[in-house]
């Protein structure tokens, strides 16, 4: 078996754990269908776990290696390599669900081919003159399902384009077409430092997922059956959730601004509804929301 | 949620700072689909807190995914007691919620009728021991209505398209399939790969008179080690029922729950041990055919389908058995060999595998990792 693909040396109880899934996974992978031989095979899986950090440990290459969509990533690097049955088999069993998700995305049957088939194409490993690239397929690791990840890409690459689209339309063009520009949240400047600084300390202290809520909820004005769908939970779930994570940061804010001297009347009186003549609004700042441009290419030069 | 957020904490949270390393697709789709380790999910989670991109990635990502993870199987996890979480979605998830609901309401009913008869039959036959033997023999018993197999000579020809036709006795095959169907599914008969008459007597056993084989090959038939489907939802109902079980009265509701679940049925395990899945009415494909395995047990959670037999073999599909991953029993001291008799998840992540030899593996991540009890 080659490990050469691997980022560095693997330890020798990695490299048998290693050497002893591909034995059992290799016929049940269908690479041998693909022309994958045992060795490529090999290198393959070394690369993912290589580039998933999962190659500390045995035990721990085990488990992440027993988590891979085996199959799914072979039928990926297949097609990477031209193989016809390969992609046959993707024609077959991915194509619709690439259309139909792009669909649910773009909303517009012409904006969702156009997806579609920009996306389809990079896959097979062609840019938009035709040429030959490397496919994007070579960014799936097996982690998801390849459907899951066509729709995640999908997604991305409508963001991009829509950003895109957004920036070349031209003002006169918007107010002509009557649309309001929504204002921005306003930057507010908290009179008292100290409830700003408190928000922030007990905000940074939150578990990631109370964090990840409040943001989704408040700052992106998600739905909770939204949030719920994406968290696997009932909506209900997230709303208590929800509910529960803002009293208790509310109380520890509260309780922070206390302990750094405010009087229970500022700390109640911080934590209010800003009255809105007392906002200082930096207009530049709000009118900065575009996103950086490229935000994902650089996460791809990343993962190649 | 009719709380707002102070501002003090709004402008906090739309100031966080980080998150510059996005996670790739793949790992977002993992997300997603909840299969990440926890402590990636976590770091995952927190990147997303951070990341205005990256949450509107996975919640556009989500939407189209609306309707793709709905399937006939969530009638099953439903009635196998997951949370209503993931089933609230669609109407039709309401619905078959409902449903296993109203199914689950009748096996109560069924179960209370079968023991208050078993107690009025007791003290009956204490107080007229006699003309209680009398009427016995004049009113033939829930067992005899059942096809018991020790009366066949011979096994069925063909149970569906794709089935082998079985030439194992019957004595020996009972107990076989009875094993399959861990937690007493042996009486629950796919009504659509067995006689139509079969399917009056699965549907009214009450009618026993008129439903009785009227020939040797009718009550091979019956009696043949027909494939005992098995997944979460019989296995609940095999849980609830064991402790009420007493020989044959309780095959009765049984084979009547069997027959009114057997629409829904898709996944099976063959009479020679092999995995079927149902893809036409009366068609059953035989499912990881390239495998030397001899299946025993199969469950289903939503489109996760998890199948176990000899040799500790067990296999996990996530999208409806399309594509199939040989899950690895493993500890310290060696890998599982014993021949896994039975497969339960309760909800998609956690699950719990039995083997002959008395082992008991769970897990709690959806396979991911396995601790043997």
């Amino acid at each position: 078996m080659a490990f050469a693909a691997a980022d560095g040396p693997l330890d020798a109880q990695v490299s048998a754990a290693l050497r002893e899934f591909c034995a059992q996974q290799y016929e049940a992978s269908a690479a041998c269908k693909y022309g994958i031989d045992a060795a490529e095979f090999a290198a393959m899986l070394a690369e993912v776990a290589g580039q998933s950090n999962h190659t500390g440990a045995a035990n721990d290459l085990r488990a992440f290696l027993a988590s891979l969509h085996l199959e799914e990533l072979v039928l990926a690097r297949a097609c990477m390599k031209g193989s016809e049955s390969a992609w046959e088999r993707f024609l077959l069993g991915y194509r619709s669900t690439l259309y139909e998700s792009a669909y649910k995305i773009a909303g517009a049957e012409t904006a969702a081919r156009e997806l579609a088939d920009s996306l389809y194409a990079e896959l097979y490993g062609v840019d938009a003159k035709g040429q030959e690239r490397p496919s994007k397929l070579r960014y799936y690791q097996g982690r998801g399902s390849l459907q899951g990840w066509l729709r995640t890409v999908l997604a991305q690459e409508y963001i991009n384009r829509y950003r895109g689209t957004r920036r070349e339309t031209s003002l006169d063009e918007a107010l002509d077409a009557g649309r309001q520009f929504e204002a921005g949240e306003a930057q507010v400047n908290v009179a008292d430092p100290r409830a700003d600084e408190a928000a922030t300390a007990e905000l940074a202290a939150l578990e990631p997922e109370g964090r990840f809520l409040l943001a989704a909820y408040y700052l992106d004005r998600r739905t909770l059956a939204e949030i719920a769908k994406l968290m696997g939970v009932h909506e209900s779930t997230i709303s208590r959730k929800l509910e529960r994570v803002t009293a208790a940061l509310r109380k520890r804010i509260r309780k922070r601004m206390m302990r750094s001297g405010m009087s229970p009347r500022q700390a109640d009186e911080a934590m209010q509804d800003v009255d809105v003549r007392d906002l200082r609004v930096n207009v530049k700042e709000t009118l900065r929301q575009e996103t950086p441009e490229g935000a994902f290419y650089k996460e791809k030069d990343e993962c190649g | 949620m009719n709380q707002k957020l102070p501002e003090s904490l709004r402008s906090a949270l739309a100031r966080q700072g980080g998150g510059e390393v996005h996670p790739s697709p793949d790992v977002l789709t993992s997300f997603m689909e909840r299969t990440l380790p926890r402590d990636e999910r976590d770091f995952v989670t927190n990147h997303l807190a951070l990341c205005p991109d990256c949450r509107e990635v996975v919640f556009l990502a989500s939407s189209a995914a609306e309707g793709a993870a709905v399937n006939e199987k969530g009638s099953v996890a439903a009635a196998a007691g997951q949370p209503p979480a993931v089933l609230a979605e669609t109407p039709r998830r309401r619905w078959t919620f409902g449903l296993s609901w109203a199914v689950a309401a009748v096996a109560v009913l069924l179960v209370a009728g079968v023991l208050v008869r078993q107690r009025f039959g007791s003290a009956e036959l204490a107080r007229h021991p006699v003309s209680s033997v009398a009427s016995n023999s004049e009113q033939p018993s829930v067992a005899q209505l059942q096809p018991a197999a020790p009366e066949t000579s011979s096994a069925p020809e063909a149970l569906g398209k794709t089935t082998r036709a079985t030439t194992t006795p019957p004595k020996t095959a009972a107990p076989r399939a009875s094993a399959v169907a861990v937690g007493g599914a042996p009486a629950r008969q796919s009504a659509e790969n067995v006689p139509s008459e079969t399917k009056k007597v699965v549907a009214a056993p009450t009618d026993e008179n008129a439903q009785r084989p009227a020939t040797v090959e009718e009550a091979a038939k019956l009696a043949a080690p027909v494939p005992a489907t098995h997944n979460a939802f019989v296995e609940n109902q095999a849980d609830a029922m064991s402790r009420l079980r007493q020989g044959a009265a309780l095959a009765k509701p049984m084979v009547s729950l069997g027959a009114v679940d057997a629409a829904r049925e898709r996944w099976r395990i063959s009479a020679d041990g092999h995995l079927e899945h149902r893809v036409a009415e009366d068609e059953w494909a035989r499912v990881l055919a390239n495998q030397a395995t001899t299946f025993r047990a199969v469950s289903v959670v939503g489109s996760d389908v998890w199948a176990g037999g000899e040799g500790g073999a067990l296999f996990r599909s996530r999208d409806d058995g399309l594509h199939w991953r040989r899950i690895p029993l493993v500890t310290t001291s060696g890998a599982e060999t014993g021949t896994i008799t039975s497969i339960k998840f309760e909800t998609s992540q956690q699950g719990t595998v039995l083997t002959a030899a008395g082992s008991r593996w769970t897990t709690s991540d959806g396979g991911l990792t396995w601790t043997q009890r």
